[in-house]
């Protein structure tokens, strides 16, 4: 038997599974465990007097479903922008997305003092983006002659981008008691204060990003194959390459306006997932929704059960994890032109 | 004649950060406090002239170790705040403070450590080194460790995370004699050794046959030159936290200034200047904000290295 050969619908199915796996998990665990019939109980028939089903109902299923949004948007967005790129080193993380987003939140917030959610959102998915398009210009995304040459520039474009970035972060928030404040709650990466309200508001970005990001799909798989073959084929390399980086932008900008910034999600999804499905841009994305879903709640669970009963904020367990990962990543990738 | 003006405009640089500041002193009132000595006046004796030793010479170690590393990978990104060694030994020095050991033994062990790992992984088959390869692994390196910091400041009490932030912005604000004197003993003493190899170097950058035709022992110098460079950034570190980008800047700067070749001594100069100016301007410009220095260096760092990558790509060296 070859894993390849697993039909989409098995490879659907098991994702789905992990998912609900991590998600009972995330409900379960936490500074207090809950009984896998009470969280039923719960969910099926909530009694508003028991205090276990008040925190269940109250805190941690906003706090599963935030981070199982969260994950599918970013490992969404990692697979557009690894089709994109044609790079698999691309993630948004790497790519300056979080940076260019804390710089647009705290110059908002430094400018116009608290501000609602939308106006946040807003702020970090445009600081998001202008940030992405800097890095991939710097690169010189468009012409690079061939891939390894853009593996080598992409993580060191983000890197000058970030750090510039972020220094202006740290000038503002270290001049302006108030902004720090407010941005503090935001810059560790965290699931703690998102809330259903939030959640609903951001909803339609994250809904418009996914369906963008399936349209863009097959364009992507087009323009693997080179620009002219892609036109040739009747695709528009250049739409499809527009509605990408659209959609990168709209799930990675909602997922940092939700929980701030988080990385590797978008790196470490998307390989796992490819080893399952080939080359398929869209069977890839679909499947890679739900385990970069999966993927956030086991490291949210892991960092409220390691470090009970305070927790140790998701944005610090990824990057622990994701780190090595990255420098595994980069010797499987480098290892055959050298 | 050059090397004379660049010291003298330094010593310049050092009398002006001394009389800048919350409270601005001209030159009588300098030179009286100077004159008055140790005991005589507290504001220039115990709190400015510290740091202004320590800012000079944090300043030369960090320049002189980034410009050995750029020369013996070859690569002017292959500095230690890039690669990732600086982030491991703070890592390191702020495990062993919250243990209760000495942060400096830590930052050495660290900044070691990571040094060994990236070297190790990017070893080529032949025996010489990938700098390419090594750049990246040191990013993952960086990465890594600066999580596994962030982590041990959250899970540490309120006043150590407090320090410990304070330390990780790179700030010359808490500098006191002791510091100042490990800063300057210790960039004296390995700063000498390295800038000793000035001629060494120069021969490695030709490439390693060439340098091994020169009689260079490869296997010897390499080690001892990158260890030496690495204790050197990391007792920076201990001391005053990472300063972002002073020795990814530095040499490329001192090359350009000078008449090309490491120019270690230039190279010296030129992060002492650097240093010097942030700690000033995180002084004078925001007094009741005292921004950490490690700001300011950023904001010059950071657009130097998106120059130095757009040039390299568009000369096809990247």
């Amino acid at each position: 038997m070859r894993i390849r050969s697993h039909s989409p619908l098995l490879i659907l199915a098991m994702s789905c599974g992990v998912f609900l796996a991590a998600f009972a998990a995330s409900l379960a665990f936490g500074a207090r465990s809950i009984p896998v019939a009470t969280l039923w109980q719960a969910l099926t028939a909530f009694d508003p007097g028991d205090p276990l089903h008040g925190v269940l109902r109250g805190l941690r299923l906003q706090r599963a479903l935030s981070g199982a949004i969260c994950g599918a948007a970013l490992a969404g967005a990692g697979v557009i922008m690894q089709g994109l790129t044609r790079n698999p080193l691309a993630d948004p993380g790497l790519m300056g997305v979080n940076a260019g987003a804390a710089l647009a939140v705290v110059a908002v917030l430094w400018s116009f003092g608290p501000q609602d959610v939308p106006a946040i959102a807003l702020a970090a998915i445009i600081g998001a983006g202008l940030s992405a398009a800097a890095v991939w210009a710097l690169a010189g995304g468009q012409e690079a002659s061939d891939n390894r040459a853009l593996t080598i520039r992409l993580p060191l474009a983000g890197t000058a981008i970030s750090s510039l970035c972020l220094s202006m972060v740290a000038a503002v928030v270290l001049l302006n008691t108030e902004t720090r404040d407010l941005y503090r709650f935001w810059m560790v990466g965290s699931l703690g204060q998102a809330t259903f309200d939030t959640l609903t508001r951001l909803l339609p970005v994250f809904a418009a990003g996914v369906a963008l990001a399936l349209a863009a799909a097959r364009g992507l798989d087009a323009l693997a194959l080179g620009h002219d073959v892609a036109a040739g084929l009747g695709a528009r390399p250049a739409r499809a390459a527009a509605a990408a980086l659209l959609a990168v932008t709209l799930l990675s900008g909602g997922s940092v306006a939700l929980a701030g910034p988080l990385g590797f999600v978008g790196l470490i999804i998307p390989h796992l997932v490819r080893g399952l499905t080939g080359s398929a841009t869209g069977l890839t994305l679909v499947a890679a929704l739900p385990l970069g879903a999966a993927m956030v709640l086991a490291c949210d669970t892991l960092g409220r059960v390691a470090a009970r009963p305070s927790e140790i904020a998701i944005g610090l367990v990824l990057a622990v994890i994701g780190g090595p990962a990255f420098m595994v990543l980069l010797s499987r990738v480098l290892r055959p032109a050298t | 004649m050059r090397m004379t003006v660049a010291i003298c405009a330094l010593l310049a640089l050092a009398a002006l950060s001394l009389a800048a500041g919350r409270i601005w002193l001209g030159p009588n009132a300098l030179w009286d406090g100077l004159i008055a000595g140790p005991n005589g006046d507290f504001l220039i004796w115990e709190l400015r002239l510290p740091r202004v030793v320590a800012g000079l010479s944090i300043g030369a170690g960090l320049g002189l170790s980034g410009a050995v590393f750029q020369s013996l990978l070859r690569n002017p990104l292959a500095s230690p705040d890039i690669v990732g060694i600086t982030q491991g030994a703070a890592f390191g020095g702020v495990a062993l403070q919250l243990a209760g050991g000495a942060a400096m033994a830590g930052a050495a062990a660290g900044g070691l450590l990571t040094m060994a790992l990236i070297f190790s992984l990017s070893l080529s088959r032949s025996g010489g080194i990938d700098p390419q390869r090594l750049v990246l692994y040191g990013i993952g390196c960086g990465i890594t460790c600066s999580a596994g910091l962030n982590i041990m400041i959250i899970r540490a009490g309120d006043a150590a995370a407090g320090q410990a932030m304070a330390w990780l912005a790179g700030s010359l604000n808490s500098i006191g004699w002791p510091e100042a004197a490990l800063a300057a003993g210790v960039t004296a003493t390995l700063g000498l050794g390295l800038a000793g190899s000035e001629r060494v170097l120069d021969r490695i950058e030709l490439g390693d046959d060439l340098a091994r035709a020169w009689g260079i022992r490869l296997r010897a110098w390499r080690p001892a030159l990158a260890t030496g460079a690495a204790l050197l950034a990391s007792a920076m570190v201990a001391v005053a936290g990472p300063l972002a980008f002073v020795a990814f800047v530095s040499g490329p700067v001192a090359r350009r200034l000078g008449r090309g070749g490491p120019n270690l001594i230039g190279t010296a100069l030129t992060g002492a200047a650097l240093v010097t100016l942030s700690d000033m301007a995180a002084r004078a410009l925001a007094p009741s904000a005292l921004l950490p220095a490690g700001i300011y260096t950023a904001m010059i760092g950071a657009p130097w290295l998106i120059y130095i990558l757009t040039r390299r790509i568009r000369t096809g060296q990247l």
